[in-house]
């Protein structure tokens, strides 16, 4: 029960810091790089990421559908945000067995944090992911051949930057303590 | 049939991804249609409210530079039309402007209703501004928003208390504007991605315009006459054979957009229904 309320706390902080803080940054830093202006740092994303290896399929694809129609709806982009979550909570099984050596199946519940996973497997997972999750936002964003460049570019800058996000918040969310497997 | 329920007993997971895939991406390429904009969700009141309060604390951090630039603003303004008024324009929160002027009659065509923006997009393809006045305030649709130093949009959606302005950076909007020759043409927003550059379309080849060079609007769209759009920085590559085309810098700041007004004309709202009655009767005819 501790555990269900944690994800509760963790998806109420993480969705006012992306709506009320990063939705807002984009348009108020008039920071330029080539000319080209910057980007919404996506975080969100980390919400999916997170969860146990072993939650319920149905579950998952539902919390995924939730959080992508409430950004959706809150940035006046009714279908972007959920397609590209449901397409991460979708793979994400298979690029978690592709990082994690284990077979996850005989162990159970494994929450896929950097304590538990390791520092360098927990990074090249996060980073596939997010990579795969931003190249899709950012197509169907733009959704033109002419900008091609652009959206690797989008794509190439927001993703350091959540990559980034990602791996800070899991210094404030786990300590090394407060391992649980 | 019992070969189609081991299929979809082995292969459940896909087939409810797509589902839910399919109708996302339905959801999105629907709404992301220009016409079919039906993406109204922050002019309702629930996320109206939240904006609100998000811009309650933005606007703290800026209110010096806001301040100062509302000073310089009305300075301005009361210079230029404080003493043909008669009525004391500081006790009315919504100012007017003289276009004509008789010495006996004065007619009043247009009317600044000041606006507060509560949200603001530059990334889209379609860029939408969420302004705090709506229907109680006797905002219509095709309404101009016009900033203190340039154009900024026009409403597309009301309600109550909330409207949203499809903003100047949109793949759609096409504004009719002039240049200092008088040669009319039209702008756009063409890059899709560059907040502070437009492109300024149907120049003949004829015509040179130089660097610096004011494009204001011609008034013949919904737009005042005479609202600064920008400066001239260079040509634009691509275009029809025979028409030119100019790249050119807004002097709208879209990434500091914090006040705005919006401009009631009836003059306007007159003449374009009266030009789309014509065209629908002579397309019927």
């Amino acid at each position: 029960m501790n555990n269900r309320f944690f994800y509760i706390i963790q998806f109420v902080l993480v969705m006012i810091f992306q709506i009320m803080i990063l939705n807002t940054v984009e348009v108020k830093s008039a920071v330029l790089i080539f000319g080209i202006p910057v980007f919404i740092p996506l975080i969100y994303p980390m919400l999916i990421l997170i969860l146990p290896s072993n939650i319920n399929y149905f579950v998952m694809m539902l919390y995924a559908l939730v959080i992508g129609f409430l950004l959706d709806y809150f940035s006046n982009t009714p279908g972007l945000h959920a397609s590209s979550l449901v397409l991460l909570a979708y793979l994400r099984p298979r690029i978690l067995s592709l990082f994690y050596q284990q077979d996850i199946k005989k162990i159970g519940s494994v929450k896929p944090t950097m304590y538990r996973l390791g520092f360098v497997s927990f990074l090249f997972y996060i980073t596939f992911c997010i990579l795969v999750h931003h190249l899709f936002f950012y197509t169907l964003q733009v959704w033109s051949f002419k900008n091609i460049p652009l959206v690797l570019f989008k794509t190439l800058l927001s993703g350091v930057i959540t990559v980034l996000m990602i791996t800070i918040s899991q210094f404030i969310f786990y300590s090394n303590k407060s391992i649980k497997v | 049939m019992r070969n189609l329920i081991i299929l979809l007993r082995t292969y459940y997971r896909f087939f409810v991804f797509i589902f839910i895939f399919i109708f996302c991406l339905a959801i999105f390429f629907r709404n992301n249609n220009y016409q079919y904009a039906s993406a109204i969700h922050s002019a309702r009141g629930i996320t109206g409210s939240v904006h609100k309060k998000k811009q309650n604390v933005w606007a703290y951090l800026n209110l010096k530079k806001n301040n100062d630039s509302l000073l310089a603003e009305n300075a301005r303004l009361r210079s230029r039309l404080g003493i043909k008024l008669k009525n004391n324009p500081l006790k009315d929160t919504a100012f007017s402007s003289l276009v004509s002027e008789d010495s006996v009659k004065q007619t009043i065509y247009y009317k600044y209703i000041p606006a507060r923006v509560l949200n603001n997009s530059i990334d889209q393809k379609n860029n939408y501004i969420t302004l705090n006045k709506g229907t109680n305030d006797n905002i219509r649709k095709n309404m101009s928003v016009v900033s203190a130093k340039g154009i900024v949009g026009k409403v597309t959606h009301v309600s109550e208390n909330y409207c949203l302005a499809s903003s100047m950076l949109s793949s759609k909007v096409k504004i009719s504007c002039v240049t200092p020759n008088g040669t009319i043409g039209n702008v756009s927003w063409a890059s899709e991605y560059d907040a502070d550059y437009v492109v300024l379309n149907g120049i003949p080849q004829s015509e040179k315009l130089k660097k610096g060079d004011t494009v204001l609007t011609s008034g013949f769209s919904l737009f005042p006459k005479n609202v600064m759009i920008g400066r001239v920085v260079g040509t634009a590559s691509g275009g029809n054979s025979g028409m030119k085309r100019y790249k050119i810098k807004l002097a709208t700041n879209f990434r500091r957009l914090n006040f705005v007004y919006i401009v009631d004309d009836n003059t306007t709202f007159e003449r374009t229904i009266w030009e789309d009655s014509i065209i629908n009767v002579s397309n019927e005819q």
